[in-house]
């Protein structure tokens, strides 16, 4: 780079920097508000933790002792400071309800499995949609490149639950080839390494397939038509004409170029898979945050609530940003905007 | 009528989405008229019979018939969606081109409004619907809405921001137009273009959540049916009582793929960069 | 490229698929067992649909916690089937004093806790100190109501001194598992619900608990001190958590669970068909349940009631201030809608032929049922009609709905959301309604909404909603004037008459006449119908027929863990799994 190439280089870096300052500062009230309302909904929606399991001989006042317990006889605004006060101080975001767990432990253990699913489902999208893309797009228009678009628009439009529900119908419960439930076996730790490995894989195939299948669809759209796109640039047919080899040109410059969008879009992906999760977990008995969140808002769990909102919040907030921002640095339109305004 | 029947023919996609999406509202609002039974006829006695002569798609747990059934879940179905996506993009307009227009912190506060939305457990509001109201068609309606026109509202604004910096307009504020007149005449026509592809496609996403919701038994409540709840009925056995899932999915999967062949047809005539058909 | 993919691909498959991911054992045994010798050994997997929420018998509420909870930790008496006498557990023996004022137990001196510290006096003494604390709350507290006091002067032994003698004294003596002192004292009973006990629970029973994976499985293991020598049989018992009711039964029937409970009878049906016809290893198992379900009409007028709560009305000058309920007030249209509804058609279209019809309010399951003494309205939708129109209910406007004084009967049918069974019940009964020309909204509202405030606020038109019955005869939390303000009183159903048979029948000493007054009461309620009681359930349960020495009864399915066991030709793959 000569160096007006290399100040404009860093002018530009200096204003990505302050663009997410700014966005980070921006987020904080957002953030702040968004868990304020939900901390009123949650309260002020109809119900009482207490009640939950339905026994005519429980005396009342044990409904008053359990009311005690959590806290719920104060007046809503104090019962606020103390939740804020907590998080912010101690990073304690209560106990459950239900089983008296610390929140952040009962988050932490259902968050992880989902994280696993989702990640895979990830990965297998993208290696599917990128695969299939390309082999689509370099035979535009034939036989194989119809086909595969129809099945993925197949995939693209199908509700992730029915696809699970088929696939658990067919291949666990008609056929028996795999597991239906659940991620790893009842005898997992006693198996070794690889069989392990094996158990896991078992377990993940069907619900990856799942949530993975629509997002790889998603994938496949986009580096189709981006590959095709760049298939025809001029800077394609430049590089062909020098002599570079094909398959050269298709993987370091069009996938290059048709990946960018899918970057930009990563950011409102990952908490679309997220909480695509939760139906998969429902339909395969998986453990993970689907579950947790489904018991925890039926039996008015607030805490759990609460502190799945924050990181639901948190996540989606920090999402948008990564996406603005790459978005931002990539598209060059926008960051001449920015050159101008900074 | 000639030149919407060519405009529809010019691109595939667009043809082959309009007839399934034609059939499928053919068969919602006019087969109840044509077909014996209601769709809430109750007959314990027939419950949960296979397709048959008299009962082409077969019965349910009580005795209905699912043909019927599915014509009116047609009706409930697409309902919602079209409603919801109507409200949606009226809030999401709006808000994308104050945002735009306005600028300065409006625009700040208004996306700022965007990420709290986007951020609130769906889960829990819908919960919250169901319990507080009455869990009704419209209050539906209401909450797919609210939670999908910050999409909407974000493409507006992008659309209008960079049609505010191109040249033409700036001159016809040089010259004093009102905004509105410039809005009017210069931007909208512009950005609905952008806003028409978005909200068919927002359409097939919402019967897609509408289904979701369903499933969780959060939903149309009986003896109303949507897609959904008659999907989410035939999952107790979804092997034994195959009629109720297999037929109830097809039709969302149909729907689905209609309205998103409609908005990639669109999208192809509107913006050629993104086909790939040569 | 492309083909070096494809092979990659293809060998995964055939990799996972030729894992051998089923436990099948299809070998069907012969049903007598007693020829063969006992082994032990062996694991049992049963499957459950929730996690529990506590294993400390002192904090658990919930079906499955007490299951475990039954298994890990030992009463002093157990209840038997006639569900009047007990069988000894943690107490040899006991005997009344001459006074009939107090009872002495002799405890077994053999009894050492899982940790291996020696079971004493101070355990139960403890443990009844503990469930009549108010800030632990124990949900079982009222039954120690008439106890004055626990203590153990001599070793080994514990007197439990009564207020007045009643019929219950034994049972209220023995109920609730003893919890050890040694360490549950450590902590202030105030944070007993988040003790790190719940979850790591000691007990004396037959089996000990091992380990806990989150959402996933309870692990319990063979308890080889435990005092019954010789027991329990099985090595292993891992609660399996399936919420899904489709994968729980696809799992039972691959073997990979092999016990569930509250199967839905449809699918019930499946497994008895698949079971006769000597194709599948599963055996069916139904029993008189706990359960029943019924319709809960609002007897009192909604607003009236909250008017009354906030001037803070007492019990007894209910009638003065609370009108009653304008369409369910007269017994005469309740009369009439129970005469409209064909409740066995409908039994049988939801419950498949798993369950009893039910008149009155005595559950069948105990000595106090005599459905000679209940009134029985047949189904009959014409008289119905004629019985509302007395009552001024007429279609004067002929739109199909009856209607009296420009108001229009029609109302809303609520029920907790999630449960397939009373949605069903809800959906037909509007249907069978509809046709005499009543309109019937359902309304499913979620747990938290429906228990938390729509019951006890006794803001509600109607309900379809089930109990499930201890194993007393105790209906006055339900329609006693004394609950009228409590939370599952909701019918608002208000009758002195009723309110001093319920005292006749407890205060007696004579069960003749105890049993008299429970006729009296259910001539009186099948008469009044607060409810209208539609079934009375069956348990649908199965089991791997690998397990022998199953028994079931009145009391459930736990009922003898200790005793199962599984023939060595017949231990599965998980048992061997384990073994080893």
């Amino acid at each position: 780079m000569n160096a007006i190439e290399q100040i404009n280089f860093s002018k530009v870096r200096v204003c990505v920097i302050s663009i997410i300052l700014k966005r980070a500062l921006d987020s904080v009230p957002t953030i702040i508000i968004g868990i304020t309302l939900t901390f009123l909904i949650v309260h002020l929606a109809p119900g009482d933790p207490g009640i939950r399991f339905l026994d005519p001989s429980q005396p009342t006042e044990i409904q008053q002792v359990i009311q005690k317990r959590f806290g719920l006889n104060e007046p809503l605004h104090i019962q606020y400071w103390n939740w804020v006060k907590c998080v912010l101080f101690h990073l304690d975001f209560g106990n459950s309800f239900y089983n008296g767990k610390p929140s952040s432990e009962v988050l932490r253990s259902a968050l992880l499995p989902t994280i696993l699913l989702a990640g895979c489902a990830l990965v297998f999208a993208l290696i599917t949609g990128i695969l299939l893309g390309i082999l689509a797009a370099t035979r535009p228009n034939t036989f194989t490149d119809r086909s595969i678009t129809i099945i993925m628009m197949l995939f693209f439009s199908t509700p992730a639950f029915w696809l699970g529900i088929m696939f658990l119908g067919v291949f666990s419960i008609q056929l028996g080839w795999l597991p239906s439930s659940h991620l790893t076996s009842l005898y997992h730790d006693q198996l070794n390494t690889i069989a392990r490995f094996t158990d896991y894989i078992q377990h993940l195939f069907l619900p990856v397939l799942t949530l993975g299948l629509p997002l790889a669809a998603t994938f496949f759209r986009y580096i189709r038509s981006g590959v095709i796109e760049a298939l025809r640039s001029d800077y394609i047919l430049g590089a062909r004409a020098r002599g570079i080899g094909y398959k050269k040109i298709l993987f370091r410059y069009c996938l290059k170029n048709s990946l960018l969008p899918i970057i930009s879009l990563l950011g409102v992906i990952i908490p679309a898979l997220l909480s695509g999760a939760v139906i998969v977990e429902v339909i395969f008995s998986l453990p993970g945050m689907g579950r947790t969140m489904v018991t925890a808002v039926f039996g008015r769990d607030y805490p759990i609530i609460l502190a799945a909102s924050t990181l639901a919040f948190f996540a989606v907030v920090a999402g948008n940003m990564i996406a603005d921002i790459t978005y931002s640095i990539i598209d060059p339109r926008i960051r001449y905007q920015t050159r101008k305004n900074s | 009528m000639k030149r919407i029947f060519d405009f529809i023919r010019s691109d595939k996609s667009l043809y082959v989405g309009f007839i399934l999406i034609g059939i499928i509202i053919i068969f919602s609002l006019i087969g109840p008229l044509l077909s014996p039974y209601k769709y809430s006829s109750q007959n314990l006695s027939e419950a949960l019979q296979s397709p048959s002569i008299s009962h082409p798609l077969g019965t349910d747990y009580y005795g209905r018939d699912m043909l019927a059934r599915m014509m009116h879940g047609g009706q409930i179905t697409l309902g919602i969606a079209l409603l919801a996506t109507t409200i949606a993009i009226l809030i999401g307009m709006i808000t994308g081109l104050i945002s735009a227009f306005v600028g300065g912190w409006i625009d700040r506060i208004l996306m700022r409004l965007v990420d709290i939305m986007l951020g609130f457990p769906r889960l829990f509001i819908i919960l919250l619907v169901i319990g507080m109201g009455h869990s009704s068609i419209g209050l539906i309606i209401l909450f797919l809405a609210v939670f999908s026109w910050m999409e909407i509202a974000r493409i507006v604004r992008s659309e209008v921001l960079v049609i505010k910096e191109q040249l033409y307009i700036k001159s016809a504020e040089a010259i004093g137009l009102w905004r509105r007149r410039i809005i009017s005449i210069h931007i909208l026509p512009n950005v609905m273009g952008t806003v028409i592809v978005s909200s068919v496609l927002l359409i097939s996403t919402l019967i897609l959540i509408e289904s979701s919701i369903s499933f969780l038994g959060l939903g149309v409540q009986p003896p109303n049916a949507s897609w959904g709840t008659i999907l989410t009925e035939g999952r107790i056995d979804p092997i034994g009582t195959w009629w109720i899932s297999v037929f109830s999915g097809t039709f969302i999967i149909a729907a689905i793929i209609g309205f998103n062949l409609i908005g990639d047809g669109l999208r192809n005539i509107l913006d050629p960069k993104f086909t790939g058909n040569s | 490229m492309k083909t070096t993919h494809l092979i990659i691909v293809v060998c995964l498959v055939f990799a996972l698929f030729s894992c051998d991911s089923k436990i099948k054992n299809i070998k069907q045994s012969s049903s007598e067992t007693d020829t063969k010798e006992i082994a032990d050994g062996g694991t049992l997997v049963i499957g459950v649909r929730s996690e529990p929420e506590s294993l400390n018998p002192l904090t658990a509420l919930s079906q499955t916690s007490r299951n475990i909870i039954s298994l890990v930790f030992r009463r002093l008496a157990d209840l038997n089937e006639d569900l009047t006498t007990f069988t000894p557990q943690l107490a040899k023996s006991w005997e009344f004093s001459s006074d009939s004022m107090s009872l002495l137990f002799h405890l077994r001196t053999d009894v050492q806790w899982h940790d291996n510290k020696p079971f004493t006096a101070a355990d139960v003494v403890y443990s009844y100190q503990m469930q009549v604390n108010p800030d632990v709350a124990w949900d079982g507290i009222s039954y120690k109501n008439n106890i004055a006091s626990v203590q153990s002067p001599v070793d080994s032994t514990v007197i439990f001194s009564f207020h007045k003698k009643s019929r219950s004294m034994l049972a209220d003596a023995v109920e609730g598992y003893i919890v050890p002192k040694h360490i549950l004292e450590h902590d202030p009973p105030e944070i007993m619900h988040e003790s790190h006990f719940n979850r790591n629970p000691i007990g004396t029973g037959p089996f000990r608990f091992l380990g806990w994976k989150d959402q996933q499985a309870v692990t319990l293991i063979k308890n080889n001190s435990y005092y019954e020598t010789g027991k329990p049989h099985l090595d292993r018992i891992i609660f399996k958590i399936v919420p899904d009711n489709l994968n729980l039964l696809t799992q039972l029937k691959a073997g990979e669970v092999d016990l569930v409970e509250g199967i839905y009878p449809k699918d019930f049906q499946g497994i008895i068909k698949n079971w006769d016809k000597g194709k599948s290893s599963v055996r069916p198992i139904s029993y008189m349940g706990r359960r029943y379900d019924f319709i809960g009409w609002n007897l009192i007028d909604p607003d009236t009631y909250r008017e009354a709560i906030q001037n803070e009305i007492s019990e007894i000058k209910i009638n003065e201030y609370i009108k009653p309920n304008k369409l369910f007030g007269s017994q005469k249209v309740r009369c009439a809608l129970t005469m409209a509804i064909d409740r066995e058609a409908l039994t049988n279209a939801v419950n498949f032929g798993m369950a009893l019809p039910m008149n009155g309010p005595a559950p069948l399951i105990l000595a106090a049922y005599n459905e000679d003494a209940n009134i029985r309205w047949r189904y009959d939708p014409r008289q119905a009609r004629k019985l509302l129109s007395k009552e001024g209910w007429i279609d004067s406007d002929k739109d199909g709905i009856l209607d009296k004084d420009g108001m229009s009967f029609e109302f809303e049918l609520v029920s907790e959301a999630g449960n397939v069974r009373w949605e069903q019940v809800a959906t037909i009964l509007q249907d069978q309604l509809g046709k005499i020309g009543i309109r019937v909204t359902p309304r499913l509202v979620e747990p938290a909404l429906l228990y938390g405030k729509m019951l006890p606020s006794k803001d509600f038109d109607a309900v379809v909603i089930g109990w499930v019955v201890g194993l007393t005869m105790d209906l006055a939390p339900l329609f006693h004037s004394s609950s009228f303000f409590a939370p599952f009183h909701f019918t608002g159903y208000h009758s002195l008459r009723y309110d001093s048979l319920d005292a006749a029948s407890k205060n007696t000493l004579s069960p003749k006449a105890a049993q008299q007054y429970y006729n009296d009461i259910a001539r009186l309620l099948s008469y009044d119908l607060p409810y209208t009681w539609l079934y009375y359930r069956l348990e649908c349960s199965a089991i791997h027929n690998r397990f022998k020495n199953v028994k079931s009864d009145k009391r459930g399915l736990y009922i003898n863990l200790e005793d199962w066991w599984i023939p060595l030709d017949e231990r599965n793959r998980t048992d061997k799994f384990f073994e080893g």
